[in-house]
């Protein structure tokens, strides 16, 4: 019992997505059968759908057939010219038109058409309300809902309460559409859905692509299931800590080569590819990393204004020495380091695999993205300091930028507006910067690393872009936070200054400090535990280390296990739970507090030791294509849903669900097989796919052949009570 | 009535959601793989129920229904070995990768598969036998068939679920241990047990025959239950 088992987190990633939209059609249908059992339909609930024809129970199937293709095709079409329309206000920045329009959707979703239907299911179930405490508390259900959902960043597991609430009643909504025009809609929104997304020009795909241009986030309401601190994933999170203890050095043989230098140096692990062995993280993947760090190097520097970017790149480029892990204490470390140790995530193993450079490379630029004011003093070991304090004093300033940007939260990322636009925008008149956004990632990465990475940005999907960021967000944190169990528990060692040094510089950037920490998030989370991480970093906040190694001799030196084993305790579920609630909230902390990040909770995903594992590369939803040498396609950690998908798999399950609950069930099953099948594809192809084509095809096969031929077998199979 | 939904839903299907949140929720592969092995019943069912459409409805003797359960689970039984087979294409991708990772992928971690399989084969029979006609009790009335009148229609479809998803679970457990040992004998038992178990039904046409069949298909049920703990806990010890 002392190894975890394969199965304990196997395809967590995959329930993780099945769960919400179980839980969206399960909701759907109890409010079908509630409060609309005969299946009334109505033309006029959703005007669109019924323009063209409206269905007469008298008409013939012929007559109906042809008015419902007659108002898919409309409906379609609507659909289409919206996207449209969508995708050129985004391509054009209004983003302001784009953001009141949605917030005006989504407030009258949650405050009239929630009232409606809860009023509604009162009246069902026969109990009373009075109208002030409705007015009142779905008052506040909506503002808070759409600002969490548009504009603030709210916890993340709300956030997806509150979009799975929209899928259900949009998706109810849409059950009063007539029955054929609904059988037929569904189906051409699959064909749409595929050439929307697949076809070259479809709208969008290049939404898409646009989005990924500008490392920006959809304007759109996605569902994006990452761990939010549930129960199953902080078990996993569990595993994978025993596990990481448990492997560590597993196949990787030249595991802690550096044993007792090792500590010191691993503060700075990135630079130091030595150190990075003994992680766990190495075993196995050494391209994967590459991808993790590619990608969040990439958003970094995106985000810096040109001069900068150029800085960075010769900071990377020279800077390399300046990172030599063995200078760590007092040295540039203190954000550098950090910044490097995010990058490091990825690029130590880039390391494992690679060299230093990379690694050093991405680390630098991304220090200078991230105190955007002095790039140069990273060179500086001297200045270091004065750097972070710089840095530090400057971030209630940055925060509250940001979180006026918008763009704040870690969750709930909207789009960015004007402000960071500003910032995003000098990127391509970077020297070797702009389109060439992979490139310049890569170039630090020396000769052998460039063309995966590059290849990999090419790739890589929406998903794996916006995605990876909040998983990495949230091992950054984990690191950080193990980094400040560690100090208690060390009981003095990090002055608070150096906590809040770290703090710092972790918390403000939230976006782009998760972004960093792909690696040694997971490292951290693992390598927290790892006795050798630990000494050097402060507390195995490798991430948040850096700075915490810059000041300090190892810690806990002490590889002994019983170290470890006193910090894992201080992540128990209501921490975890805390850590990552607080993790979203960034923008909003009054500066002198530990950044949520820093508080944040470990990624608790426990697959990635699988990904190590398996060779599974891309976990933030890097794509690692297929270069890691794993035997298996593997999935994002974070996969995203359209919110749209969820609505037509509730609509279609409610549609059922006015026939029989045969057909419920026969249509849940073929959706999520068909959404199985989708993942599939997904960790296959790597790239943002339809996701209704194969689940809406199966669904409504699956509800036509229940009806059809099941249904008649089965029934007077049981009421004869013969069963087999 | 409100009260014969749930009453009937728990009975059926009480012990049924606690095993799967006690065993299977807590590991989302064996989430995943008891949805699949439902999905693939389905199918089974859709296509038995296929061959059948022609001849529905069946006259309502003992006649035709003697043949078409045979036939019918004649076809379990053969899909169950091709589900064998993708367990053990399974197995072997999943043996890999514990390799590549170094976790531990054991014994017990194979029957935790089988189950999830067996599982999704019972939940599937128990969902359309009997979960798809529960709702009709929320109206007022029930119903009964004039052979057995003790028990409507829908308490024996609980019990039929409660007693089914115990058999068809162990059944898939015993019989991917037959095949991995390539004891056939155990294998034969196994299609022969379904057979037998679907053949007690039949007495439901004999009048009063449901006060005999239901309650010896639930202690079946159990019976092999208690046969598939006992197999479960030999190979744990061995694999420890």
């Amino acid at each position: 019992m002392a190894t975890p088992s394969l199965l304990d987190d196997l395809g967590e990633e995959v329930t993780g997505i099945v769960a919400p939209v179980s839980l969206c059609m399960a909701v759907t249908v109890l409010l079908v059968r509630l409060l609309n059992p005969e299946g009334v339909s109505s033309s006029n609930t959703v005007l669109i759908a019924s323009i063209a024809y409206q269905e007469q129970a008298s008409d013939s199937s012929g007559k109906k057939f042809g008015g419902a293709l007659l108002n898919a095709l409309i409906f379609v079409a609507v659909v289409a010219g919206m996207t449209v329309v969508l995708f050129l206000l985004f391509k054009y920045k209004c983003y302001k038109f784009i953001f009141a329009y949605m917030g005006f959707a989504v407030f009258n979703i949650f405050f009239f058409i929630t009232g409606a239907l809860f009023i509604q299911v009162m009246q069902v179930i026969d109990l009373h309300i009075d109208a002030f405490s409705l007015a009142y508390g779905l008052f506040n259900f909506s503002i808070v809902g759409t600002l969490g959902l548009l504009f603030m960043p709210i916890p993340l597991l709300s956030k997806q309460v509150y979009l799975i609430w929209v899928g259900i009643i949009v998706a109810y909504i849409f059950t009063f559409i007539p029955e054929w025009t609904a059988w037929v809609i569904l189906c051409f929104m699959a064909l749409y859905d595929i050439v929307a997304v697949l076809v070259p020009g479809g709208p969008l795909k290049a939404l898409v692509e646009l989005a990924i241009e500008r490392q920006q986030e959809l304007p759109a309401l996605i569902y994006e299931a990452r761990p939010a601190g549930g129960r199953p994933y902080v078990r996993g999170w569990g595993n994978r800590g025993q596990r990481g203890e448990g492997e560590e050095g597993g196949p990787e043989g030249p595991a802690g080569p550096d044993g007792p230098g090792g500590p010191a140096a691993n503060g700075a692990v990135p630079a130091a590819p030595p150190n990075v062995v003994p992680s766990p993280h190495a075993n196995g993947r050494g391209p994967r990393p590459v991808a993790e760090a590619s990608s969040p190097a990439a958003s970094l520097e995106m985000r810096q204004p040109t001069t900068r970017a150029v800085h960075g790149q010769g900071a990377a480029a020279g800077a390399g020495a300046v990172f030599d892990p063995y200078e760590a204490p007092g040295s540039p470390g203190g954000t550098g380091r950090r910044r490097a140790g995010g990058v490091s995530g990825g690029g130590w193993a880039q390391a494992a695999t690679t060299r230093v450079a990379p690694a050093v490379g991405a680390g630098a630029a991304d220090f200078t993205g991230q105190t955007q004011v002095q790039p140069m003093r990273l060179s500086m070991a001297g200045e270091a300091d004065a750097a972070m304090e710089a840095q530090w004093q400057q971030q209630p300033q940055r925060r509250r930028q940001r979180s006026q940007g918008g763009g704040a939260g870690s969750g709930p990322r909207p789009v960015a507006e004007g402000r960071e636009q500003g910032e995003w925008q000098p990127l391509p008149a970077a020297p070797e910067g702009g389109a060439a956004g992979a490139a310049l990632r890569v170039r630090p990465g020396g000769p052998g690393l460039s063309e995966p990475v590059a290849a990999d940005s090419g790739r890589s999907s929406p998903r794996s872009h916006t995605s990876m960021e909040p998983l990495l967000n949230q091992r950054a944190a984990a690191a950080a936070a193990l980094d400040r169990d560690l100090k208690d528990f060390d009981g003095a060692a990090g002055p608070s200054s150096r906590g809040r040094v770290s703090n710092s510089s972790a918390g403000p950037q939230g976006r782009e400090m998760r972004s960093l920490q792909p690696g040694a998030g997971a490292s951290s989370g693992k390598g927290a535990l790892d006795p050798y991480l630990r000494g050097p970093s402060g507390g195995g906040g490798v991430a948040a280390a850096g700075g915490a190694a810059g000041g300090d001799p190892p810690r806990l030196t002490n590889p002994g296990t019983m170290g470890v084993r006193a910090v894992a305790p201080a992540f128990d579920a209501e921490r975890l739970a805390e850590a990552v609630r607080r993790n979203t909230l960034d923008g909003e902390l009054p500066a002198s507090e530990p950044p949520p990040q820093l508080a944040g909770a470990p990624p608790p995903d426990g697959h990635h030791p699988h990904h190590r594992g398996h060779g599974h590369h891309h976990d933030g939803g890097a794509d690692g294509g297929g270069e890691g040498g794993g035997d298996l396609p593997d999935l994002p950690d974070s996969i995203k849903l359209g919110l749209g998908d969820f609505i037509f798999y509730s609509m279609l399950v409610g549609r059922a669900a006015m026939y029989d609950f045969m057909t419920v069930f026969a249509a849940y099953l073929a959706i999520i097989a068909g959404l199985g099948l989708t993942l599939l594809c997904l960790a296959v192809f790597q790239k943002a796919l339809p996701a209704l084509p194969f689940s809406i095809a199966l669904g409504v096969a699956f509800y036509f052949l229940t009806r059809l031929t099941l249904e008649p077998f089965l029934i007077p199979l049981a009421t004869n009570l013969a069963f087999f | 009535m409100p009260i014969d939904f749930f009453g009937l839903f728990f009975l059926g299907l009480g012990p049924g959601i606690a095993f799967f949140i006690v065993l299977i929720a807590r590991k989302s592969f064996l989430v995943l793989l008891a949805l699949f092995s439902a999905f693939l019943w389905l199918v089974v069912l859709l296509f038995i129920s296929a061959i059948f459409r022609a001849f529905v409805p069946l006259s309502p003797t003992i006649g035709p229904y003697t043949g078409m359960l045979a036939a019918s689970v004649f076809i379990e039984e053969a899909v169950r070995y091709g589900t064998w087979w993708l367990h053990r294409v399974t197995l072997n991708t999943l043996d890999g990768m514990a390799r590549a990772s170094g976790h531990r992928f054991g014994l017990l971690d194979k029957l935790y598969m089988a189950v999830a399989w067996g599982y999704g084969h019972g939940a599937c029979h128990a969902v359309f036998f009997f979960l798809s006609l529960l709702p009709l009790t929320t109206g007022d009335g029930t119903l009964y068939v004039a052979e057995c009148p003790q028990m409507s229609v829908f308490l024996v479809g609980a019990l039929y679920s409660l007693a089914f998803g115990m058999i068809l679970t162990s059944l898939t457990v015993i019989a991917f241990d037959g095949y991995m040992n390539k004891n056939y004998l155990v294998v034969a038992a196994v299609a022969l047990l379904h057979w037998g178990a679907a053949f007690l039904t039949l007495l439901n046409f004999q009048r009063d025959g449901c006060v005999v069949s239901m309650p010896v298909l639930v202690a079946l049920g159990l019976l092999l239950t208690g046969y598939t703990v006992a197999l479960c806990w030999k190979k744990g010890q061995v694999a420890r």
